[in-house]
């Protein structure tokens, strides 16, 4: 039985479509990363799944149950919503993490958030003010809030936003290490770094999905490679500029175009996710 | 739950102190102009404990109205239990604190007229659950009417008058005061206030374990019709 099942769904916030007949199911163990442009309809997608909003149409199945209707399955998933804190910013995080581990009624809190914040190498916040903490701690301390009752499946909002390169490292990291041990993971992030490690990628674009597949599909999709010029003369002011090498064309075509601007170097590769977005993205428009 | 607010007030010690000497001096002005009227010390003790109560009332309508605008109520509504139960031990233990420290400063006053009783205790958390439901039921409105606050506003006042907290109900016209009796209001000032200067009303008691389970009931089904009604729009 697959932990999520969306079947048909449609929805329409303030009399405009925002979802529109989406269908996706997610196996246990994956690592699931949903994308799109703003307004797409990730977040309403994502509320869809968590119980907040209820879909017009269709159906959602999560770990076997309706949403709306049985909020019991709660106790079995863990949401974290990057831009949104629970934590009480004048009181030491771990008042916080034990208030939560109470709603979940977890057994020996204290012990549990321990082991959370060893794994995480986290345990120097615990004592700490939310208010005074920095983001990628305050982060950690988030995902700490998420796990306290040991989700099989984590839903994560746009985590990683503001993160510093390094943060977002460790963030992932974690992620990866939480699906090792058989947690389901669902990331709605638009940072396609992020989504590298994901199994499976969802696009969404205008309230459907535009793209269900892994990240080396998602290339497949366009037929291009892109050819970067390192130039003596600018050309439109930069020294460096990329283009498209459409299939079947000649390299030394495109370089006689730009030879009168002198050419130092140059280099051919595979489009990365973030172009293939890119182009997707400008296609929904 | 109620280490969290009770750790959240010690916290803003500061906040929390300057609204207990605030509450003091309101208390002691109004409390000594009907003793000065009244020529009775018994009214100064009933104002001094109605203020008590009234300046250390959850104020949880601000939280909700300000969570539903902002969709930070997305967070709670991810985690189980209701927004209800998951915010009373906060509550309580924040108005505990303020109780504690305003107490510091009148209850030596008022158990200097009258001494303390178990009795007290029951009202006092009758009255904070009565307040709590009537403020979480006006921060609920902001599922549909997205900034409730002004409502809050408008039952403060209401509530100010018809508690008894300005006026003890004795000194209304006869059918102002047959309407405040009728009210849940009375629960949160006249009726604890009375009892702490030895006029306890078991009946009216009972009235108000009567009022206390409605106003609970209807906060939890306004928020359980709110909840399926709350749609939001964006990350």
């Amino acid at each position: 039985m697959p932990v999520i099942e969306v079947k048909n769904v449609r929805k329409a916030l303030g009399g405009h479509p925002a979802l529109k007949n989406v269908s996706f199911s997610v196996k246990k163990g994956e690592f699931i990363g949903i994308v799109g442009p703003n307004g797409s309809g990730k977040s309403t997608l994502l509320r869809s799944l968590v119980g907040i909003i209820t879909p017009d149409e269709g159906t959602i199945s999560i770990l076997g149950s309706d949403p709306k209707k049985d909020r019991g399955y709660l106790n079995q998933v863990g949401v974290l919503f990057g831009n949104k804190s629970g934590l009480w910013p004048y009181v030491s995080v771990i008042y916080s993490l034990k208030y939560i581990g109470t709603l979940y009624k977890v057994k020996d809190k204290e012990k549990r958030i321990k082991k959370i914040a060893k794994d995480m190498e986290a345990t120097y916040l615990l004592n700490r003010l939310p208010k005074n903490l920095s983001l990628g701690q305050r982060m950690k301390c988030e995902l700490m809030a998420t796990l306290i009752h040991d989700p099989k499946l984590i839903i994560l909002d746009e985590p990683t936003i503001g993160l510093d390169i390094a943060a977002k490292g460790d963030f992932i990291k974690y992620l990866l290490h939480l699906q090792s041990e058989g947690k389901t993971i669902v990331l709605v992030s638009h940072s396609m770094g992020d989504m590298n490690n994901a199994n499976r990628l969802i696009v969404t674009g205008n309230g459907q999905i535009v793209f269900n597949g892994t990240s080396k599909k998602l290339k497949s999709v366009v037929n291009y490679k892109v050819i970067t010029l390192h130039l003596l003369k600018p050309l439109n002011g930069k020294y460096v500029v990329s283009t498209r090498l459409l299939k079947g064309a000649v390299i030394d075509d495109v370089l006689k175009i730009f030879s009168s601007k002198g050419i130092i170097d140059f280099e051919v590769r595979l489009p990365t996710i973030e172009d293939v977005l890119s182009e997707l993205y400008r296609g929904m428009k | 739950m109620i280490e969290l607010g009770v750790k959240e007030s010690v916290a803003n010690w500061k906040a929390t102190l300057i609204r207990s000497f605030q509450m003091a001096i309101v208390g002691f002005i109004i409390g000594y102009f009907w003793f000065i009227t009244t020529g009775d010390p018994k009214y100064m003790v009933y104002i001094l404990m109605a203020e008590l109560i009234a300046f250390n009332r959850p104020r949880v309508a601000k939280e909700f109205s300000q969570m539903i605008r902002t969709a930070k109520i997305d967070v709670w509504m991810t985690r189980p239990r209701s927004l209800f139960y998951k915010f009373f031990g906060i509550f309580f233990g924040r108005s505990l604190v303020g109780l504690l420290i305003s107490s510091i400063i009148v209850i030596p006053i008022a158990f200097l007229y009258y001494p303390p009783h178990l009795i007290y205790l029951p009202l006092f958390f009758m009255a904070f659950l009565v307040n709590y439901s009537i403020s979480a039921i006006i921060g609920y409105l902001s599922f549909w009417v997205g900034d409730s606050r002004p409502y809050e506003f408008i039952v403060d006042k209401i509530n100010f008058f018809f508690s008894g907290t300005l006026i003890p109900f004795e000194f209304l016209p006869t059918w102002l005061a047959t309407i405040t009796k009728s009210l849940p209001f009375q629960l949160v000032g006249y009726f604890p206030a009375k009892a702490m200067v030895g006029d306890f009303m078991p009946l009216l008691f009972l009235s108000g374990i009567l009022w206390t389970t409605g106003l609970v009931a209807t906060a939890l089904i306004i928020e359980k019709i709110g909840v399926k009604k709350y749609e939001v729009v964006g990350g």
